[in-house]
C-alpha cells in the first residue's frame, strides 16, 4: 500500500474545498487587511501587506461558486508560495479562506475526476480527490496566481495535462524554497 | 521614504509645479483611499479645482469634464477610488494636470504629496492575476504603510481618453 501524501485543505466558500501541498503553505493570517487595487477582477480585489511585501490576494470562492464579495475589511487568508520552475524565484500570493486550514492524509485510491462545473476548475487544478464524499481539487498555484483573468471564461488550454495525485501534491517535485 | 513628502495642497494654487523644475521623483494623488503615483516629469501643473469650469453640455455623459478658464483649455475629469467615472467630484479640491499622449489632461484629487527621488517608491509590477483588462496601472509600491498604484502620464491619459470619446474636437 502506498504511503499517504499530506495535503492541506482550504475552505474557500461554504461548499468549496481545495487542497494544497504542504510545501506551498507559508502562513495562515487570521485577520488580514486587504488593500483594494482598482480595475481588477471581482475575485482578485487587491493586495495584502505581508512581511513588508505587497502580495496579491484572491477570493476564489467568488470565481468558483459565484458567491458575492465579502465586505468585511479583516478576513482570514492563507499565504502560499509558488514558482515557475524549480530553482526559480519564489513568489507569494494569498487566498481568502473561511476557516483555518486542516491537514489530511491523501492516498492514490482517493483520486477522482474534477467537478464538472465551473469549467475553470480545469485551469486552476491539476488533480482531484474524494474526501468525505466531496470532490477536492488540488489547485496549481502557478495557474492560479501567474495567469491573467482578462478574458474569462476560458477554454481549457491544450497544454494542460492533469497530474496524478502524488505529483499534484508535490511528492515528485521539490517544494519551493519557502522562507 | 524621503523626508520631502510634503503635503502641497495648501500651497500656491496654480503654477507652482513646472515641467522642468521637477525632474525626478513622484507626485502622489489621493482619490479617497486610493493613492496614485505619477512621475513628476509627467506633471505639468497643480491647481485648485474651484478654478476650473465645467464643459457645457456634459451633464448627460458618464464622465464630467472640466477645463481651465485661462491659458490653453486643458481638460480634466474626476474618477472614484476604483478609477471609474463618478458624477460628483465630492471633496476633490485639487487638479493635477499631466502630459498625456495627445496633449495635457487633468485628474481631480483631494491631496497630493511630493516624493523627491525616484527611489522613494520601490515600484513592483502588478501581478498578472490582478489584471482584468485595459488599465493605466503599471505598478504598485509601498506608500505610508499602505500602497500606491503607479501609472504614468501616457497610460493614464490613454485610460481617461478611453472613458470618453472626443466632444467638440476636444481630446478627452
Amino acid at each position: 500500500m502506498a504511503t499517504p501524501s499530506k495535503a492541506w485543505l482550504l475552505r474557500l466558500a461554504q461548499d468549496c474545498l481545495v487542497a494544497v501541498s504542504p510545501g506551498y503553505m507559508v502562513e495562515y493570517l487570521p485577520s488580514a487587511r486587504m488593500i483594494p487595487v482598482p480595475l481588477t477582477p471581482r475575485h482578485a480585489p487587491g493586495v495584502l501587506v505581508w512581511r513588508s511585501r505587497l502580495i496579491p490576494v484572491l477570493d476564489l470562492g467568488i470565481l468558483l461558486t459565484d458567491s458575492p464579495p465579502v465586505a468585511t475589511p479583516q478576513r482570514r487568508a492563507m499565504v502560499l508560495a509558488y514558482q515557475a520552475l524549480p530553482g526559480a524565484v519564489v513568489h507569494h500570493g494569498a487566498l481568502f479562506v473561511q476557516a483555518p486550514p486542516t491537514e489530511i492524509d491523501v492516498t492514490d485510491g482517493m483520486a477522482c475526476a474534477l467537478p464538472d462545473k465551473p469549467a475553470i476548475w480545469e485551469q486552476l487544478s491539476h488533480a482531484c480527490f474524494l474526501y468525505e464524499k466531496q470532490r477536492v481539487p488540488v489547485i496549481n498555484l502557478l495557474w492560479v496566481f501567474m495567469r491573467s483573468y482578462a478574458s474569462l471564461p476560458h477554454s481549457v488550454p491544450e497544454a494542460v495535462v492533469h497530474d496524478p495525485l502524488p505529483a499534484a501534491l508535490g511528492m515528485e517535485n521539490p517544494a519551493p524554497g519557502i522562507i | 521614504m524621503s523626508a520631502t513628502q510634503t503635503p502641497i495642497s495648501s500651497r500656491a494654487p496654480e503654477g507652482f509645479v513646472g515641467g522642468s523644475a521637477l525632474s525626478a521623483g513622484w507626485l502622489v494623488l489621493a482619490i479617497d483611499d486610493l493613492r496614485l503615483a505619477l512621475p513628476q516629469t509627467d506633471v505639468r501643473q497643480v491647481t485648485l479645482a474651484s478654478d476650473l469650469e465645467g464643459v457645457e453640455g456634459d451633464e448627460s455623459r458618464g464622465l464630467r469634464r472640466l477645463k481651465r478658464p485661462r491659458g490653453k483649455p486643458w481638460l480634466a475629469c474626476h474618477l472614484d477610488h476604483n478609477l471609474r467615472p463618478e458624477r460628483s467630484p465630492g471633496a476633490r479640491r485639487l487638479c493635477v494636470f499631466f502630459g498625456a499622449s495627445d496633449g495635457v489632461l487633468g485628474l481631480l484629487c483631494t491631496h497630493t504629496w511630493l516624493l523627491a527621488a525616484a527611489s522613494d517608491l520601490r515600484v513592483e509590477p502588478v501581478p498578472r492575476c490582478l489584471i482584468e483588462g485595459p488599465t493605466p496601472i503599471i505598478g504598485m509600491a509601498f506608500f505610508q504603510e499602505a500602497m500606491a498604484v503607479v501609472s504614468d502620464g501616457r497610460r493614464l491619459g490613454d485610460y481617461l481618453t478611453s472613458l470618453r470619446v472626443s466632444v467638440d474636437g476636444d481630446s478627452l
